[in-house]
């Protein structure tokens, strides 16, 4: 364990972290509040740590898989413990443990809140919720990537420990550019929403945290109602393409980029999300429409929240906690399959679960003809038995952790439902469940060792289990 | 620079270390998900995983954009047809390895009408490297610059070697010869030397010369061999045949041990002059019973590094005057340096030196580019360019002109003559001058220049 350059690799993130944080502060600064004090003292203490860190002199810079993971895993655990700093120096969560769930909700892009008066925050505080979304999005270590180079090979296991999918491949042959691409891409993609929802009559204000918001498929609003505050087909419809956007593997939007569109569209994956989207959409449409005054007014509010909960976003125009129970299930199956690898959303990811079916399938297909030589396929390549291997374990993880989670919940909050939706909307970050943790309610009904718990299973659920599991893992620690 | 290169094997996780560290970009192509997963770990490179041979996998790999593609898959067939495909494509140039000594014989007919841009036949090249430290066997390595007007030894300071303890200056005032010590090796450290750089026990120098005050300073240390006349190979394999067919043309005898009686046959009738034997070159009483110790030179070229080595270590304690190992692996080249072997060749070393080259004399304009490249380590570099119409360096005092830090100007040939570079000489045009620098990965002879 290289533990030295794990260190610098902190020092460097923590810095970049306390230069973040800027942005709330001159937000705040333009507003006339007088939180700046709330920002600087975190700016302090991170600068404090990271400064020294990063002098380290350091011999040996090769990491490895292993190192990878923990990298990963102690930077988020280290971001949001800082993150939550400014929400209790200004006084607006005073307690340190609902405030380190808002911000690990925020960084993981879950969206859960435990606010039940949104609108009382000052400004920054707004923008610094949402603005965790849009870092936590992309990862920071990426953005350490592409703004930093100089690393040496090893640096790989990083990025793919911090981004989500099955398997993690390079754009373009140097880490550092791929980095970049994604970076620009998510800037840009950012950018347009934000113009597009300003040409809506949004404040500039609020169309950049909604933006942020959307990006990162976090869920925040700055209003109490979400999106349903604005009221405005426009915006719904805006937010629901672009939340449908950022739930796709942005490596197809590269392909788009660089001009191969044909191949972008052939992707089986996104083909996948579209059928996935459509039929639920319709489904929920058909199902709500008894409730609704026509079935334009059921399809508004079934594709806002079909496409909400498949990024595993979170906004609601809705509280589909009212609708039928049909519509209910299948929002929670979306809920558990989740957006595109690679994508910003979170959930089990759309590819994932195609190699689980496919898998079960070729499994099946060998108990009817023992000896028979199966090849799993996905995008037209075979998936290597060491990918399957690592897709069964995840799943198998994710089940335990889910039936775990909600064991534990149950000791706290007495409504099974609650507890298990709960669990899954955190470990897929989402963010609203259904019953006490529906998109009208929130979580500040659980108690601090509950929070405590689902703010790690966020962060489990983001870093996709593994980098967690690495950490925790006594055999990482052992010498030799 | 845009580089694809087919085939992650020995050859080719060389190539990739070499180039990452030049900054190029790079695609690797393999048919097997393990090698490329390994590669994609330690490189900042891009994998993927697919023939050669596939148009849509060359295309993935950005072969319409690419520069380069080098084909060094163990196949030749599939490393020629592999280029020709990627040509049509419109990779800019391409590059085979071609091993098989029939195909590489017409790979000058064949190249233009292939649009090949280079073969490359490590096993060859490795067969010249070891017949040049033959004609020069004082050396550890030789390397010629100026079509062997010029060349470079390199010899190591052991035991009563009169230089022991001795600065540079004072070298030059005590022998008066034209010779030049550009570089020196030690331990891990590779160094460009000044005046008063005292060289110590078990440093290894690089000396560049002409053949003549070569031989005569290495005289005056009483450190010289004369020219190896009879050689005992031990394998043979395709460096043994290259390297004994070289060898017979200067009249050198030769001995080949070979375990195989079908290989031995053939060799016995590609090699009339040879000595061709069957047997087991790791049993000491075949090699006692033909002589091993009568021979001037021994060669271990056998398939298994553990053999090479063995072999070399029993013809060193037979006082056998030269023993050439060859070692494959990098990975055990750092332990057999302890054992205090003579020379070792690595051929995929010696074949990453000419490729590099090549990539290098491509990089850069036309006749600008490098003419010889030598790494020394993986530090230092000796390089031989032309001196052209227009560079700014031209005739103007060394001692006037303004070079980068850690360069050296390590000779320079006119008219076929080699000439010890002084305060007072200058650079001419039509000059062919030696750059030695530290792994500056100089393309063209104006770089040397601040």
């Amino acid at each position: 364990m290289n533990i030295k350059m794990i260190f610098s690799i902190l020092g460097r993130t923590l810095l970049i972290e306390a230069a973040l944080l800027i942005c709330p502060m001159l937000v705040g600064i333009a507003y006339g509040e007088s939180t700046y004090a709330a920002y600087l003292i975190p700016i302090g203490v991170l600068c404090a740590i990271g400064l020294p860190l990063t002098l380290l002199h350091i011999k040996d810079r090769s990491i490895y898989a292993k190192e990878g993971f923990v990298i990963v895993a102690f930077v988020w655990v280290l971001m949001s413990l800082a993150g939550a700093l400014p929400f209790v120096i200004s006084g607006a969560i005073p307690n340190y443990i609902d405030a380190l769930f808002e911000t690990v909700s925020g960084f993981s892009t879950t969206g859960a809140s435990i606010l039940s008066d949104i609108e009382a925050l000052p400004q920054s505080l707004l923008f610094w919720r949402s603005f965790t979304h849009w870092i936590g999005g992309m990862g920071v270590l990426v953005f350490v990537l592409a703004i930093l180079p100089g690393y040496n090979s090893g640096v790989i296991h990083i990025f793919r420990a911090e981004s989500p999918g099955p398997s993690v491949g390079k754009l373009v042959s140097k880490l550092t550019r791929t980095a970049r691409i994604l970076y620009g891409i998510y800037i840009l993609m950012t950018i347009v929403e934000m113009v597009f929802l300003l040409c809506g009559g949004m404040s500039l204000f609020d169309s950049v945290t909604h933006a942020f918001a959307t990006a990162g498929t976090g869920g925040f609003s700055t209003k109490n109602a979400s999106i349903a505050a604005f009221d405005s087909v426009y915006i719904e419809i805006v937010i629901a393409v672009f939340m449908f956007l950022f739930g796709i593997n942005f490596n197809l939007f590269y392909l788009v980029l660089v001009g191969n569109v044909g191949k972008a569209l052939k992707s089986e994956e996104f083909r996948t999300y579209v059928v996935l989207t459509v039929v639920s959409t319709l489904a929920i449409a058909i199902n709500i429409f008894s409730l609704s005054e026509n079935f334009g007014e059921a399809l508004r509010y079934s594709f806002f929240q079909v496409t909400s909960i498949g990024s595993s976003t979170g906004f609601s125009t809705a509280d589909f906690d009212l609708w039928p129970s049909f519509s209910k299930s299948v929002i929670l199956v979306l809920m558990i399959i989740g957006a595109c690898g690679g994508s910003t959303g979170g959930g089990m990811k759309v590819s994932r679960v195609m190699i689980l079916f496919k898998s079960v399938a070729a499994n099946i297909k060998r108990l009817i003809h023992p000896g028979s030589v199966v090849t799993i396929k996905l995008e037209g390549e075979p998936v290597t038995s060491e990918t399957e291997r690592g897709v069964h374990t995840y799943f198998i993880l994710w089940i335990m952790i889910v039936i775990t989670c909600t064991v534990l919940l149950c000791l706290d909050v007495n409504d099974f439902l609650t507890n298990f939706t709960a669990s899954l909307s955190c470990i897929g970050n989402m963010g609203p469940g259904l019953n006490f943790v529906g998109p009208s309610c929130n979580y500040a009904l659980y108690s601090p060792y509950s929070k405590v718990l689902l703010s790690l299973v966020m962060l489990v659920g983001r870093l996709e289990i593994f980098p967690m599991v690495v950490l925790f893992a006594p055999r990482t620690w052992r010498r030799g | 620079m845009h580089i694809i290169i087919v085939g992650a094997g020995k050859v080719g996780q060389t190539l990739i270390n070499n180039f990452t560290l030049e900054k190029h970009d790079i695609v690797v192509v393999d048919a097997d998900f393990a090698t490329v997963d390994k590669v994609v770990n330690h490189h900042d490179v891009k994998g993927i995983v697919g023939g050669g041979l596939e148009r849509k996998v060359l295309i993935d790999a950005g072969a319409e954009k690419a520069d380069l593609l080098i084909a060094c898959t163990s196949h030749d067939e599939m490393n020629i047809l592999c280029c020709v495909l990627a040509k049509k494509i419109g990779v800019n140039c391409t590059i085979a390895r071609v091993r098989d000594p029939a195909y590489f014989r017409e790979m000058e007919n064949m190249r233009a009408d292939l649009g090949l841009d280079y073969a490359f036949n490590p096993e060859l090249a490795t067969a010249h490297e070891i017949a040049s430290v033959l004609k020069m066997p004082l050396a550890r390595s030789v390397e010629n610059f100026a079509g062997g007007k010029a060349r470079m030894a390199e010899l190591e300071i052991v035991g009563t070697n009169p230089l022991m303890g001795k600065t540079l200056k004072q070298i030059a005032q005590e022998y008066k010869n034209k010779i030049l010590i550009a570089v020196v090796i030690r331990g891990d450290k590779v160094i460009i030397p000044h005046g008063d750089f005292k060289l110590e026990n078990e440093d290894r120098i690089h000396i560049i010369a002409d053949e003549k005050e070569l031989i005569l300073f290495c005289k005056k240390l009483n450190i010289f061999k004369p020219r190896a006349k009879s050689v005992f190979i031990v394998g043979g394999g395709r460096i043994g045949y290259y390297l004994a067919q070289e060898l017979l043309k200067s009249s050198v005898s030769v001995k080949i041990v070979e375990r195989d009686e079908e290989r031995a046959t053939e060799l016995s009738a590609l090699l009339p002059g040879a000595t061709i034997l069957i047997g087991d070159g790791t049993d000491q009483a075949v090699l006692d019973e033909e002589n091993l110790k009568g021979n001037d030179a021994c060669i271990t070229l056998t398939g298994k590094d553990e053999e090479n080595v063995m072999i070399s270590l029993y013809a060193k304690q037979s006082n056998v005057d030269k023993i050439i190992t060859k070692i494959d692996r990098m990975s055990i080249l750092k332990m057999v340096n302890i054992l205090g072997l003579d020379t070792v060749v690595t051929p995929r070393y010696v074949i990453a030196n000419h490729i590099v080259r090549f990539v290098r004399a491509y990089m850069a304009k036309a006749g600008e580019g490098v003419k010889t490249l030598y790494r020394i380590g993986d530090k230092a570099e000796a390089q031989e360019f032309a001196v052209l119409e227009g560079f700014e360096g031209a005739d103007i005092p060394l001692k006037n002109l303004e070079l980068k830090k850690n360069i050296l100007i390590g000779g320079i040939v006119r008219n076929g003559q080699f000439i010890l570079p002084q305060g007072e000489s200058q650079l001419s045009v039509g000059d062919r001058v030696i750059v030695i620098s530290e792994a500056k990965h100089i393309t063209q002879l104006s770089q040397i220049l601040k």
